[in-house]
C-alpha cells in the first residue's frame, strides 16, 4: 500500500485564537513540501498537529486513511525533529540518541554511531549537549532521522545555525528520503538548493 | 507487540536516564535534601531544645519537614524534560505513557524520597526518638514518600510550563498529602507509646497501591494534555 | 437519547434551551425559598438547648451539602471533558468551580459562626469543618489551574484531571480526618449530628436544600451562558444576537 498522509479542512486553535484555519493538503510517496510563513504564522503548529501532538479544533489529519487521532500507535509512522531539538542537557549526544533509541517503537534503521558520523559527530559523542554549540545541537538532533525509519518526516526549521556543509548533507538527506518514497514536510526559512520541492505551502 | 519483560526492560532504562540526569545536575538533587534537614532542625529553635518536649513532636516534625522537602522536589521533575523538548521526543517515540509517569515517579522516589529516609535516622535520634519508634517512622516514611512520588508526579505533570510553576504544584499538591500525613504522624507516635500502629500502617500500604494503580494514568493524560 | 445530548451539548442549542428554563426555574426557586424561610426562621421551633442560634443550620448545612455536590458535578464535567471532549462540559466545570468553592467557604463561615456560642471559640478542630477546609483548597487548586493556563481547552483538560484525582481523594480525606479527630478527642458526638429533629425543622431544611440546588443550577446557567457567548464570538449565531439586541436598545 502507498503511504499517504491528508489533511482535510484541518483548523487548529492555540490560546483560543485560531491559528489554523481550513487547511487542506494531499500527500503521497515522493512527496516534499517546503512550509514557508512569517513567525507567528503556525509552522510549527502545523507541524506539531500532524505529528498528533495538537488536537484539531475542527477537520482531521487521516495517515493511510486512518484519523491519527484514533490510532494509538500512530507514532511509529512519523520522524519529528522539532525547534527546541528534544536532547537533554546533561546528558551525552551519545546517552540521548541511544535512549530514544531503546525506547522507541518505531522501526530502527542505522546505530547510534553510525548516525553521529554521517553527522560529522563522532569526537563529540561522550560531549554533553550543554557544552555543544548551536550548530552541533541541531545535528545531534537531526541525527534522529537516520536512526529511524519512519515513512513521514517532519523538520522544523532544520537548517538553522548549520553552515553550508551541513545543510549540504541534511538537503540531500532529505532528498534521498524523498526521492526512496519518503514524504517529508519542512519549516524554514531558507531557500531550498533541491530541485526536489514539489509543493510550496505558504502559511498567512 | 513486546512482552512484559521488554515493559520492564523500558521502564528500567526511563528510570535510569532520570537518575542519571538529577546526578549530574547536583543542585536538582541537594536542594531539597537540604531542605529537609534544615526545617527539621528549626524546629528546636522555635519549640525547645528539651529532648522531652521535641520527642512527643518527632514524629509530626519529621513527617511535616519530609511532606514539604518532597513537595518542593516535585517541580523539577518534568521542568528541563518540557522546556527541552525532550519531553515532546519522548512522547512521539510511541512509548507508553504509563511507563513514563510510574518511570518519573519512581526516579522522584530515588532521588528524594531515599535520601530523605536516610537521613532522617540521624534527625530522629537527634530528637531522642527510641528505636522501636525509629523503625515504625522509617516504615511509615518509606510507604508514605512513595504514595507522596506518584500522586506529586501526576500534580508536576499538569504545572509543569506553567506561571510561577513552582509554587503552583506545592499549593496544588499540598491538600493530597494530608491523609498521609496524619496516618504516618499518628503512626509515628502510637509507636512512641509501645503500641505497633497496625491500622495506620495497612492504611497507608492501602493508599499507595492504590495510587500506584491510578496515578499512572493521571500521569500520562496529564503529559498529553501539558503538550498539546 | 444520545441524539437528545448531542443536540443540547452543542453551544448555540443550549443557549437558547436554557434562556426559556430560565423563567420556570427563577419562579420555581422564589416560591421555595419564600416558604422555606418562613419555616426556618417563623414556623420551626426553637431548640430547647440552643435556643434560636440553631437556626443557622438553614444555612449551613445546605451549604455543605451543596460543597459536595457541585464537586460532584464538577467530576461528571470531568469526564465528559476527558473522554467525550464535549465543549459544553469543558464551559461548565470552569463555570461552577468558583461557585463550589463559594458554597465550601459559606459552610465553612456558618459553621465557625455557629461554633461560636456552642463551643465559646470560632474555630474547633471538628471533623466536619476540617474536611470542608481540605475540600475549599481542592476547589482553589482546580481554579488556580484554570487561571494559569491561557488555553482554555488545554486548562479545561488540565482542571479535569486534578478534579479526578480530588474525586478519589475526597472519601479518604474524609474518612482520615474523621479517623484523626476521634483519635485526639475520644469518640464523642458530632455537635452537627441532630439524631432525632423535629419534622417541623427538618421540612424547612429539605425545601432549603432544594432552594439552594435551585439557586445553584440558576447561577451556573447565568455563568455558562455568558462564557458560551464569549466562547462563541467570533460565530455567526453570536454576532447576529449581539446586532439584534444593540437594534432593541435603540
Amino acid at each position: 500500500m502507498r503511504n499517504s498522509l491528508e489533511v482535510k479542512s484541518l483548523s487548529v486553535e492555540r490560546s483560543n485564537r485560531g491559528i489554523i484555519k481550513d487547511l487542506s493538503l494531499s500527500l503521497t510517496e515522493g512527496h516534499l513540501v517546503h512550509l514557508k510563513g512569517a513567525n507567528g504564522s503556525g509552522k510549527t503548529t502545523l507541524l506539531r498537529a500532524l505529528a498528533g501532538l495538537i488536537g484539531p479544533a475542527q477537520g482531521g489529519i487521516f495517515w493511510n486513511e486512518k484519523n491519527i487521532s484514533e490510532s494509538l500507535f500512530s507514532q511509529s509512522r512519523l520522524n519529528y525533529v522539532s525547534h527546541s531539538l528534544g536532547l537533554a542537557d546533561e546528558l551525552t549526544t551519545f546517552e540521548n540518541l541511544s535512549f530514544l533509541r531503546s525506547i522507541s517503537r518505531k522501526a530502527l534503521n542505522k546505530t547510534v554511531e553510525a548516525s553521529l558520523e554521517t553527522m560529522n559527530l563522532k569526537s563529540l559523542k561522550d560531549c554533553r549537549v550543554a557544552i555543544l554549540s548551536a550548530g552541533q545541537k541541531q545535528r545531534a538532533s537531526l541525527a534522529q532521522l537516520l536512526m529511524f525509519s519512519c515513512p513521514l518526516w517532519l523538520l522544523d526549521e532544520p537548517f538553522n545555525s548549520l553552515d553550508a556543509e551541513s545543510c549540504n548533507v541534511i538537503e540531500s538527506l532529505i532528498d534521498d528520503h524523498v526521492s526512496n518514497g519518503g514524504i517529508a514536510i519542512v519549516a524554514s526559512h531558507q531557500k531550498f538548493q533541491s530541485s526536489t520541492v514539489q509543493q510550496v505551502v505558504e502559511l498567512q | 507487540m513486546r512482552t512484559d519483560r521488554s515493559n520492564w526492560n523500558t521502564l528500567f532504562i526511563l528510570v535510569r536516564r532520570d537518575v542519571l540526569k538529577t546526578w549530574r545536575e547536583s543542585a536538582d538533587l541537594l536542594y531539597p535534601i537540604m531542605f529537609f534537614v534544615l526545617v527539621t532542625i528549626l524546629f528546636p529553635f522555635a519549640l525547645s531544645p528539651e529532648t522531652l518536649v521535641l520527642r512527643s513532636f518527632a514524629g509530626g516534625l519529621l513527617w511535616i519537614a519530609a511532606l514539604l522537602a518532597m513537595s518542593v522536589s516535585l517541580e523539577n521533575l518534568f521542568k528541563t524534560d518540557y522546556s527541552s523538548g525532550a519531553l515532546e521526543a519522548i512522547v512521539l517515540s510511541g512509548v507508553s505513557l504509563l511507563l513514563v509517569g510510574l518511570a518519573k515517579a519512581i526516579a522522584n522516589w530515588v532521588l528524594s524520597g531515599l535520601p530523605i529516609i536516610i537521613l532522617a535516622i540521624p534527625l530522629a535520634l537527634s530528637l531522642g526518638i527510641d528505636t522501636f519508634s525509629l523503625s515504625i517512622l522509617l516504615l511509615s516514611l518509606t510507604l508514605g514518600s512513595a504514595t507522596i512520588s506518584l500522586i506529586g508526579t501526576s500534580i508536576g505533570a499538569l504545572s509543569v510550563g506553567l506561571r510561577s510553576a513552582g509554587m503552583l504544584v506545592i499549593v496544588l499538591a499540598l491538600p493530597f498529602f494530608i491523609p498521609i500525613l496524619i496516618f504516618g504522624a499518628v503512626a509515628t507516635s502510637n509507636s512512641q507509646t509501645g503500641l505497633i500502629p497496625e491500622a495506620e500502617l495497612y492504611f497507608l500500604a492501602g493508599l499507595l497501591v492504590l495510587t500506584v494503580t491510578l496515578t499512572p494514568w493521571a500521569t500520562a493524560s496529564a503529559i498529553r494534555t501539558r503538550l498539546g | 437519547m444520545f441524539k437528545f445530548f448531542y443536540h443540547y451539548s452543542s453551544l448555540r442549542n443550549f443557549y437558547f434551551f436554557s434562556e426559556k428554563l430560565m423563567p420556570f426555574l427563577i419562579t420555581i426557586f422564589l416560591g421555595l425559598i419564600i416558604y422555606s424561610l418562613y419555616g426556618a426562621l417563623i414556623s420551626a421551633p426553637a431548640d430547647y438547648q440552643q435556643g434560636d442560634s440553631f437556626r443557622i443550620i438553614y444555612v449551613h448545612v445546605p451549604s455543605a451539602w451543596m460543597s459536595l455536590l457541585v464537586y460532584m458535578a464538577m467530576g461528571l464535567s470531568a469526564v465528559s471533558v476527558l473522554v467525550w471532549r464535549v465543549k459544553l462540559a469543558e464551559i461548565t466545570l470552569s463555570a461552577i468551580a468558583p461557585i463550589g468553592a463559594t458554597f465550601t467557604l459559606a459552610a465553612l463561615v456558618t459553621g465557625s459562626i455557629w461554633g461560636k456560642p456552642m463551643w465559646g471559640t470560632w474555630w474547633e478542630w471538628d471533623a466536619r469543618l476540617t474536611s470542608e477546609l481540605v475540600l475549599l483548597f481542592l476547589y482553589l487548586g482546580v481554579i488556580a489551574l484554570l487561571r494559569a493556563i491561557d488555553d482554555r481547552r488545554t486548562g479545561a483538560r488540565s482542571a479535569s484531571i486534578l478534579c479526578l484525582i480530588g474525586i478519589v481523594n475526597i472519601p479518604i480525606v474524609h474518612y482520615s480526618v474523621e479517623w484523626w479527630n476521634t483519635l485526639h478527642q475520644g469518640p464523642t458526638v458530632s455537635k452537627f449530628d441532630s439524631p432525632s429533629i423535629h419534622i417541623d425543622m427538618l421540612i424547612p431544611l429539605l425545601t432549603m436544600t432544594v432552594a439552594f440546588m435551585l439557586y445553584f443550577i440558576i447561577i451556573s446557567l447565568y455563568r455558562i451562558r455568558s462564557a458560551i457567548l464569549v466562547y462563541d464570538k467570533e460565530t455567526q449565531w453570536v454576532k447576529d444576537l449581539i446586532t439584534s439586541s444593540k437594534r432593541e436598545q435603540i
